[in-house]
């Protein structure tokens, strides 16, 4: 049996050998950053359930704190001097900032990478890499320029 | 929880025996159905083998499908045995344990 994304039911995976560090494609096939981290989400009741796989985790600290210890700290720390939290007008949390979180309902297919049913630019790996485009990139001298 | 805070962390049994680290993780596409991916995946195994340079870097026996010959590289870190979810008693921050087996 195959679901409408074309994953047969039934298929067993390893998550870290099949899910961890893939590249993840969004609808229109451009590169939307590479699952970083599985969200695991375990049963109310833990003595008859399993855990079920709820959401891949991408960009903004995932990295860092799969990383753990002092290079994961280190991570953590650039990774908020590139990209602070994101904040409304008023300069509190903004709770429709994207977190990271792709819920596993939005993939449509695992092969050598992921694919995903939303648009790049509505994920929080979009705001990473826009924001080393403006730290790192486009201080290089000639990066503006046409055909850069 | 996160799969990372799964991965590497040492598993011993009730009984305080050491059955090795998490190498990895096997998940079945037989939970509810999901959005577009159609039925969730579930977890039902931890693959636990011998800690070391191997697993760190992810040259585990369970990750290496073949050639015959990387096959063999990968037995030198030990074998991997799979542990049914339903052994997992408890999984605190620094160990995960398990029923004994039989």
């Amino acid at each position: 049996m195959t679901d409408p994304g074309g994953a047969p039911a039934g298929r067993r995976l390893l998550l870290g050998r099949q899910l961890l560090d893939h590249q993840i494609v969004d609808q229109d096939g451009r590169l939307a950053g590479k699952v970083d981290d599985v969200e695991l989400t375990l049963p109310e009741d833990r003595d008859h359930g399993r855990p079920v796989v709820t959401a891949l985790l991408s960009g903004r600290g995932a990295l860092a704190s799969r990383l753990g210890g002092p290079l994961g700290r280190l991570a953590s720390v650039l990774s908020r001097r590139i990209l602070p939290d994101p904040c409304d007008a008023d300069g509190d949390a903004d709770p429709d900032a994207p977190d990271g979180r792709i819920w596993f309902g939005d993939v449509t297919d695992l092969g050598n990478h992921v694919t995903v049913a939303v648009d790049a630019a509505d994920l929080a790996t979009d705001a990473v890499e826009q924001a080393v485009r403006r730290t790192f990139v486009d201080r290089i001298p000639g990066a503006k320029e046409p055909g850069a | 929880m996160k799969l990372s805070e799964l991965l590497g962390k040492p598993v011993v049994d009730d009984q305080g025996r050491d059955l090795g680290v998490v190498h990895d993780v096997a998940a079945t596409q037989d939970g509810p159905i999901t959005g577009a991916f159609g039925a969730a995946l579930q977890v039902d195994a931890l693959v636990v083998g011998a800690s070391g340079l191997w697993a760190r870097i992810g040259f585990s026996q369970a990750h290496i499908a073949g050639p015959g010959i990387l096959r063999g590289v990968a037995r030198l870190g030990g074998r991997t045995d799979e542990i049914a979810w339903d052994r997992v008693v408890r999984i605190d921050g620094d160990r995960i344990t398990v029923r004994a087996a039989g």
